[in-house]
C-alpha cells in the first residue's frame, strides 16, 4: 500500500474515532451527576416552576436518546449549541478565549517544540558531562515544584518585588492586556499584550522546554545505542554528521507523534498558569464551565479538542509516513 | 391616609471631606457571563450590573433605604397600596430622560412574566398597576410589609424602555453594551479580563471617582501582589496568611459580616435526630467559636440559634444561645439515657444503635470539611462517633432534597449547608421563607426534612401571621416570639456567619466610611470609597523596552564582532 | 608483509564495582590478504579488541595502553603533522617516508580518515546495522561522499550500483530501504558499505550470526570471494567455529581478555594445543571428521573486574596444575603461532 492508500485509511480511522469520541462524550457528560438548574438552586428568588420551565427552553427535559439526536443534527449543521452560561453561541464563546490560548500557549509550544528538542539532543550527546548532570537535576527540580507554585513566585519576585526593590522593569501580575489599552493605537497595545504575555509564557516555556527536551534525550540515548550508529561511526562520519543525519532523525519519529497529541491539548489549556496569571485563555473557561455544568460549552470545547487532537495524531501520522519509510512503504 | 416615607441617602454627608477624581482598580475573582439585570446568576454580574442600573430604592451602609430612582414613597394605612414619586433628575447612560414610563414597563414586564428568574415573588401578589402623573401606583391583594415592598420589590432593577421595547426578554439580549440609570456607565468589557465603568455625569448622587476599572484576577494571590505593588486599590477577602502583613504593603484591612451562614443540618426524618434533646445537647457540645476564630481566620461570627442575624431590629438576644459547654452534652445525653452499654467509647441511642453519624460535606469547600472534622474532635469526648464524608455539591444537593426530586430518600444523617441571601436583620418575612412549612424552602422536603413537631406548627403560623401582620410592634413581638422557639427546638444548628475583609492601599484610599454598625457590605460600599490622591499611572515597560533593546543591540553588537 | 599489528593491547571499562580488563594485553599481526578469525565466547573481548582499533569504544571504555601499528597511516595525517613528521623522517631515514604508525597516537580526525576508508567494519546486519530512515543505496553513497568529496555525484552512485551488484544485490534495491531487505541481502549491503571505498582492511563482527545456516553459507561464500577479488585483509569476529573454518586462514582464540591460542586455521584445528582451544574444537560438531561426543565446557566465563590470578582459564581447565593459579603464562611459540599455556612451557620452567 503507497503513501496515499496509508492517509486515507489513517482518515477513515480517524473519523470513525471522532465519532466515538463524540458519542461518549455526549452520553458521559449526561450521565454524572449535577444538573444545570442547580446555577439556580440556591436562591430563593427562583422557584420550582420557574426551574423547571428553564429546563424546558433548554430541552433538558426530553430524553436523552431525542437530546442525542437533536445535538448529532446540530453538529451537521455545524452548529455547537448554545451555552447556558455565557448566552451567546458556544463557537462564539470559544472564539473569546481561543485567540488568547493560542496566543500564550500557541507562542509556548513552538518555543517548548523547538528549543526542546535541540536542547534534548544537545544534552542527550553529552550525557554524563557536567551539562547533562547540570540538566537531570534542574528537570527534576522543576518538575517537583508546582506549576503555580512557580507562577506565584514569578508573580510576587517580578510583579510586586521588582517595584518594591526599584528595578527597572516589572511585569503584571495578573491579565492579558491592561484594560483601555485597546485605544492606545496598534504598536503601545502589542507591547502592552506583549509585556503581559511574558510571565506566564516564561512559567510556562521553562516547564515546556524541559518536558520536551528530557522526552528527547530519552529517544536519542536510546537511539545513540543502536548498531547503525556504531555503522555510522565506522564510516568515518564526524560527531555531528552521526547526529544529525542518523541519531537525530531517527529520535524525532516519536516526537512528531507527540507534537500530534499535543495540538489538542492546546485547546484545554493550561488551566493552572491561566488561574495564576489570570489569563483569559479558554482552559479558564472551560474549567468553569465543568464545574458549573454548562453541558453545551463543555460539549462543544470537547467535541473541538478531540476533533484537533485527533486532526494533529492524522498529521502526525501522515508527517510520520513522510519520515519514517517502514510506514510509508510496508 | 397615605403615610410618607421618603429619605435621601444618608451616607454623603459623613466623614471628611473627601478629594475627588481617580479610577478606582478593584478585582473580581471570576468572571460575569450576560449582564441582564432579569437573568443574573452570580454576585459577580450582580456587582456590574448594581453599578449600571439603579432600582427605585437602594440600601445604604446601614441597609436603611433610601430613594434612588424614586423620590419618595408612601402607602395606604393598610398597606395594600403603594405609591412611589419619581425623581425629575435622573438620565439615562445614552442621554435619555428617565420617565415614569420606564418604571412601568420595567414593573410591568415583570409583573406579565412570571419567567423572569430575577423577579420578586411580591409580583405575584400585584393586582393593579398604573401610573399617575410622574408616580407609579402599586396595588396589592393584600398588605405586605414595608420591609419587604422596599428591600425587595422597590430593588427591581429599573430597565429603559426605549432599548428593551424590541428585544425578546427570552433572548437574553442586551449585555453587549447595557444602558442603565446607574452611578456607573459601561465603557467596555473584555469577557475574562476586565469591565470598565466610568462615572455617569448626570447621576444624581454625587460620586468622588471618575471611573472604575475592576479586573478579573483569579488567584487570591495574585490579586494580593498587584494591590502590594499598586495595581488595584481595593480587593475582597485576601489571603489570610498574607493579611496580618497588610500594613507593609501600605493596606488596610477592613471586616464585615456578610448574610452568609452556615449550619449543620439533622436529617430529621431519621431518629434519633428527631429528638430535641439530643439536637440541643450536639449544639452544646460544638465550640462555635473557636471554628470562626480558626477555620474563618476570625472573619466572621456565631450565628445565633434563633437562625436570626445578630444585629439589626429584629433580633431577640433573650433567644437561648447555646454557648459551648462539653459537660452539658454529656448530662443531657446521660439523661436520656443514652450511654455506652458495650465499652466501646460511643454510646447507644434509645434503640440501642451506636451514635455515630456520618456528615455530608461538599467536597470543593475546605473550610466546611475543617468545620466537620473540628465537630468530630469536640463530640469525641461526649461518646458520640462522627463520620467526615466529603462529597461533590451536586449529590450533596440531591441528598438533601434541593431539586425537589420526588423520589429522594433523604438517605444521610447529618450535613454541613449554608443559607444566603436571608436578610433577616431587617427582613421580617424570611422567616416564612426559612421556616414554614408551607413554603418550599422551609417544608419538608429540603433543609429541614422531617422536622415535625408541634413547634414546627407553631412557627409555620407565626411566619404566616408575620407575613400578613401591619403593626410593627407586632411583628417584632411575633418575631421575638419564632426565634425563642427556633432556638429551642433547632430545626437548624446555626453555626457561624461568615465575614468579608476588604483591603484597600491607604497610601491612595482613605477607605470607606462605615455606619456605626458591623453591618453587612453591600453594592453600595464603592460610593463612598474616597480617593486621598490620583493611582499614579505609566506601566514600567518603557523601562523594560529600553533595557531589551539594549540587550539586544549589545548582543547583535559582539555577535557580528565574532563572527568577523 | 604484515599490514596491522595490534601489540599490548589493553582495554579498560571503568564501571562503579572496578576497572573490566576486557582486552588485556593482546598482540596480533594481520598480513596483507590475510583472513583472521578472532574466536571466543561471547563477553572475551573479540568485539572491544576491534573497536579499540577503530577507536570507537564507548565510554566508560578507555584503551589503556599499547600500540596498534598501521602501514598505510601516513597519508592520512593532518598536513601540518605530516610535514613535520615527513622532515623528521626523511631526516632520519630518507626514502621511507611511508612508515608505520601507531593509529593510537592518532587524533580523531585523522582516525576518521582511516575509519571506513582504510579500516572499515562491517556489523550484524540482521540487527539495526542499516539505518531504518535512509535508502540502502544513499547509506553506501555516504561513505564515499565522506572520504571522496571530490567524487561527481553520478560516478559516486555508479561505484555504489557496482558494489551492490559485486556482492550480488539487483542495483534497483539501492533505492530500498532497509526494512525491504532480507537479513542475507542486509549482510551483503553492509559488506558493501564496508568495500565501497577499497580499503585496506575489514573488520567484520559476527556477520552471519542472525542469518539461517543457507544464507549464512552464501554470505561468506561471497565474502570469500571478495576478500580474493580485491585481496582484502579481514578480521572475523566470530562465536561460531564453522564460520572460521569456512573463511580464514589463522585464526587466534581468545579467552578473558587475552588470547590463549594463535596460529595456523588447519594446524589449530588439527592439533590444538591450550585446553580451551580443545575444548572449544570439542564443543563444535564436525560433519566431515570422525564421529564424536560433543564436549562442554564446565563453569562460566570469569568476571573481568577481578579476573583470577595466573592463566584465567585455570578455574574451569582440564588438566590445571598448581602454577597455572600462581603466575601468568607468556605466549610460548608453537607452529606458525603462539599459544599461552604452563603445560608447554615446562622445560623453562
Amino acid at each position: 500500500m503507497g503513501l496515499r492508500g496509508y492517509i486515507a485509511k489513517k482518515i477513515f480511522f480517524a473519523l470513525i474515532a471522532f465519532v466515538i469520541a463524540i458519542t461518549v462524550v455526549f452520553f458521559l457528560y449526561h450521565v454524572i451527576p449535577g444538573n444545570p438548574a442547580n446555577i439556580f438552586a440556591t436562591d430563593r428568588t427562583v422557584n420550582p416552576e420557574q426551574r423547571e420551565n428553564l429546563l424546558e427552553r433548554w430541552g433538558l427535559n426530553e430524553p436523552l436518546w431525542k437530546q442525542y439526536g437533536i445535538f448529532l443534527r446540530n453538529l451537521l449543521q455545524g452548529d455547537l449549541g448554545f451555552s447556558y452560561l455565557h448566552k451567546l453561541p458556544v463557537s462564539e464563546v470559544i472564539g473569546i478565549s481561543l485567540p488568547w490560548t493560542l496566543l500564550l500557549l500557541g507562542t509556548s509550544f513552538v518555543l517548548n517544540a523547538v528549543i526542546g528538542i535541540f536542547l534534548g539532543a544537545f544534552v542527550a550527546w553529552r550525557r554524563g558531562s557536567k551539562l547533562d548532570t547540570g540538566f537531570v537535576l534542574t528537570y527534576n527540580f522543576y518538575n517537583a515544584i508546582p506549576l503555580f507554585f512557580v507562577g506565584m513566585l514569578f508573580i510576587a519576585l517580578f510583579s510586586f518585588y521588582s517595584r518594591k526593590w526599584g528595578w527597572p522593569f516589572y511585569f503584571p501580575a495578573y491579565g492579558a492586556q491592561t484594560a483601555g489599552s485597546s485605544e492606545w493605537g496598534f504598536f503601545p497595545h502589542l507591547v502592552d499584550i506583549l509585556w503581559h504575555l511574558v510571565l506566564p509564557l516564561t512559567v510556562l516555556t521553562i516547564a515546556g522546554i524541559l518536558g520536551w527536551s528530557w522526552f528527547m534525550r530519552g529517544n536519542l540515548i536510546n537511539i545513540l545505542t543502536e548498531d547503525y550508529i556504531k555503522t555510522a561511526r565506522a564510516k568515518g562520519l564526524n560527531e555531528n554528521q552521526v547526529l544529525y543525519r542518523h541519531a537525530f532523525r531517527n529520535a524525532i519519529l516519536p516526537v512528531v507523534t507527540n507534537i500530534g497529541m499535543s495540538i489538542g491539548g492546546l485547546i484545554g489549556g493550561a488551566v493552572l498558569i491561566e488561574t495564576v496569571f489570570s489569563y483569559p485563555g479558554t482552559g479558564r473557561m472551560l474549567y468553569e464551565a465543568l464545574i458549573r455544568h454548562d453541558y453545551p460549552l463543555v460539549q462543544g470545547a470537547f467535541i473541538i479538542i478531540s476533533g484537533l487532537t485527533l486532526l494533529g495524531l492524522l498529521l502526525a501520522e501522515i508527517v510520520y509516513g513522510f519520515i519514517d519509510p517502514r510506514i510509508r512503504t510496508s | 391616609m397615605l403615610v410618607l416615607m421618603g429619605m435621601s441617602p444618608s451616607l454623603m454627608v459623613m466623614g471628611q471631606e473627601p478629594i475627588y477624581g481617580g479610577i478606582m482598580h478593584t478585582p473580581l475573582s471570576a468572571d460575569a457571563h450576560a449582564l441582564n439585570p432579569f437573568s443574573w446568576t452570580t454576585t459577580y454580574e450582580a456587582y456590574v450590573i448594581w453599578h449600571i442600573y439603579d432600582p427605585l430604592v437602594r440600601l445604604d451602609l446601614e441597609n436603611q433605604a433610601y430613594a434612588c430612582i424614586a423620590e419618595s414613597w408612601s402607602h395606604s394605612t393598610d398597606f395594600s397600596e403603594w405609591t412611589f414619586v419619581i425623581r425629575d433628575d435622573v438620565y439615562w447612560h445614552d442621554g435619555e430622560k428617565l420617565t415614569i414610563d420606564d418604571v412601568f414597563y420595567t414593573y410591568n414586564l415583570n409583573w406579565n412574566d412570571p419567567d423572569i428568574p430575577r423577579r420578586s415573588w411580591l409580583f405575584d401578589e400585584i393586582t393593579e398597576l398604573e401610573v399617575v402623573d410622574n408616580t407609579i401606583v402599586i396595588t396589592f391583594g393584600w398588605g405586605p410589609k414595608p420591609a419587604d415592598v422596599l428591600y425587595d420589590l422597590a430593588t427591581t432593577l429599573i430597565v429603559p424602555e426605549h432599548i428593551w421595547a424590541d428585544i425578546d426578554l427570552h433572548d437574553y439580549a442586551n449585555d453587549v453594551n447595557p444602558i442603565g440609570s446607574g452611578p456607573f456607565k459601561f465603557v467596555e468589557w473584555e469577557r475574562a479580563q476586565f469591565f470598565r465603568l466610568e462615572k455617569h455625569d448626570q447621576y444624581q448622587f454625587p460620586i468622588y471617582i471618575d471611573g472604575k476599572t475592576i479586573p478579573i484576577i483569579s488567584e487570591v494571590e495574585a490579586a494580593f501582589y498587584a494591590l502590594a505593588g499598586g495595581d488595584i486599590e481595593v480587593m475582597a477577602n485576601p489571603p489570610p496568611e498574607l493579611e496580618s502583613a497588610a500594613e507593609f504593603y501600605n493596606a488596610s484591612v477592613h471586616t464585615s459580616l456578610n448574610d452568609y451562614w452556615v449550619y449543620l443540618g439533622m436529617n430529621q426524618r431519621r431518629y434519633p435526630n428527631n429528638v430535641t434533646e439530643f439536637r440541643q445537647a450536639i449544639m452544646y457540645g460544638i465550640d462555635r467559636q473557636e471554628i470562626v476564630d480558626v477555620i474563618k481566620y476570625g472573619r466572621g461570627a456565631i450565628m445565633p440559634a434563633s437562625c436570626n442575624l445578630p444585629w439589626g431590629t429584629y433580633y431577640n438576644e433573650e433567644a437561648k444561645t447555646y454557648d459551648y459547654n462539653i459537660t452539658k452534652t454529656i448530662e443531657m445525653l446521660d439523661d436520656l439515657g443514652w450511654v455506652d452499654t458495650d465499652e466501646d467509647d460511643i454510646r447507644e441511642d434509645g434503640l440501642g444503635n451506636p451514635l455515630e453519624f456520618d456528615v455530608i460535606v461538599s467536597a470543593d469547600a475546605q473550610e466546611s470539611v475543617d468545620t466537620v472534622k473540628f465537630i468530630k474532635t469536640y463530640l469525641e469526648p461526649a461518646g458520640i462517633q462522627v463520620n467526615v464524608v466529603p462529597i461533590i455539591w451536586d449529590v450533596l444537593w440531591t441528598t438533601v432534597g434541593g431539586t425537589g426530586d420526588e423520589a429522594n430518600t433523604w438517605d444521610y444523617d447529618w450535613a454541613v449547608l449554608g443559607w444566603v441571601g436571608f436578610w433577616s436583620d431587617f427582613h421580617p418575612s424570611s422567616f416564612y421563607w426559612l421556616l414554614s412549612a408551607d413554603n418550599w424552602w422551609g417544608s419538608n422536603a429540603v433543609n429541614i426534612p422531617g422536622w415535625n413537631s408541634t413547634v414546627r406548627t407553631q412557627v409555620t403560623d407565626l411566619c404566616e401571621l408575620v407575613l400578613y401582620e401591619t403593626d410593627e410592634a407586632v411583628v417584632a413581638d411575633l418575631i421575638d416570639q419564632i426565634q425563642v422557639l427556633v432556638a429551642e427546638d433547632l430545626p437548624y444548628l446555626p453555626l457561624q456567619v461568615n465575614g468579608g475583609t476588604y483591603l484597600y492601599k491607604t497610601d491612595e484610599y482613605k477607605g470607606w466610611q462605615l455606619g456605626p454598625t458591623d453591618g453587612p457590605d453591600n453594592y453600595f460600599t464603592w460610593l463612598s470609597i474616597q480617593l486621598i490622591s490620583p493611582p499614579e499611572s505609566g506601566p514600567g515597560y518603557l523601562a523594560l523596552g529600553a533595557i531589551l533593546a539594549l540587550v539586544i543591540t549589545v548582543g547583535l553588537i559582539k555577535f557580528r564582532r565574532r563572527r568577523d | 608483509m604484515t599490514l596491522l599489528e595490534v601489540k599490548n593491547l589493553k582495554t579498560y571499562f571503568h564501571t562503579k564495582g572496578g576497572s573490566v580488563k576486557a582486552v588485556d594485553n593482546v598482540s596480533f599481526k594481520l598480513g596483507k590478504g590475510e583472513v583472521l578469525g578472532l574466536a571466543g565466547e561471547s563477553g572475551c573481548g573479540k568485539t572491544t579488541t576491534c573497536l579499540s582499533i577503530m577507536q570507537m569504544v564507548d565510554f566508560p571504555g578507555e584503551i589503556m595502553e599499547g600500540q596498534i601499528m598501521y602501514e598505510n597511516a601516513f597519508e592520512v595525517i593532518d598536513e601540518d603533522r605530516k610535514k613535520s613528521l615527513r622532515d623528521r623522517i626523511l631526516n632520519r631515514n630518507p626514502g621511507n617516508e611511508k612508515r608505520t604508525r601507531n593509529l593510537l597516537e592518532f587524533s580523531e580526525a585523522e582516525m576518521r580518515r582511516i575509519r571506513g576508508n582504510h579500516i572499515s567494519m562491517v556489523f550484524q546486519g540482521a540487527m539495526n546495522a542499516l539505518n531504518p530512515v535512509h535508502r540502502v543505496g544513499n547509506q553506501i553513497l555516504e561513505v564515499l561522499n565522506i572520504h571522496e568529496p571530490e567524487l561527481e555525484k553520478e560516478d559516486a552512485w555508479d561505484k555504489v550500483i557496482d558494489i551492490l551488484e559485486t556482492v550480488g544485490i539487483d542495483s534497483a534495491r539501492a533505492r530500498d530501504y532497509p526494512h525491504q531487505l532480507s537479513g542475507g541481502m542486509k549482510q551483503r549491503a553492509l559488506i558493501a558499505m564496508a568495500l565501497v571505498n577499497n580499503p585496506d582492511i575489514v573488520i567484520a563482527d559476527e556477520p552471519v550470526t542472525a542469518l539461517d545456516v543457507i544464507v549464512q553459507s552464501q554470505v561468506l561464500k561471497a565474502t570469500k570471494e571478495l576478500q580474493r577479488k580485491f585481496d582484502l585483509s579481514m578480521i572475523m569476529i566470530t562465536h561460531d567455529l564453522s564460520v572460521i573454518a569456512e573463511v580464514c586462514e589463522t585464526l587466534a582464540i581468545m579467552y578473558a581478555g587475552k588470547l590463549v591460542e594463535y596460529g595456523d586455521l588447519r594446524t589449530l584445528f588439527k592439533e590444538p594445543f591450550h585446553p580451551y582451544t580443545q575444548a572449544l574444537i570439542n564443543a563444535f560438531p564436525s560433519i566431515t571428521g570422525p564421529k564424536k561426543d560433543l564436549f562442554d565446557i564446565g563453569g562460566s566465563p570469569p568476571d573481568l573486574r577481578n579476573p583470577p590470578e595466573g592463566c584465567r582459564f585455570h578455574p574451569r581447565c582440564p588438566k590445571v596444575m598448581p602454577i597455572c593459579s600462581k603466575k601468568i603464562p607468556s605466549e610460548t611459540p608453537i607452529k606458525n603461532g603462539f599459544v599461552a599455556c604452563w603445560l608447554y612451557e615446562e622445560e623453562e620452567k
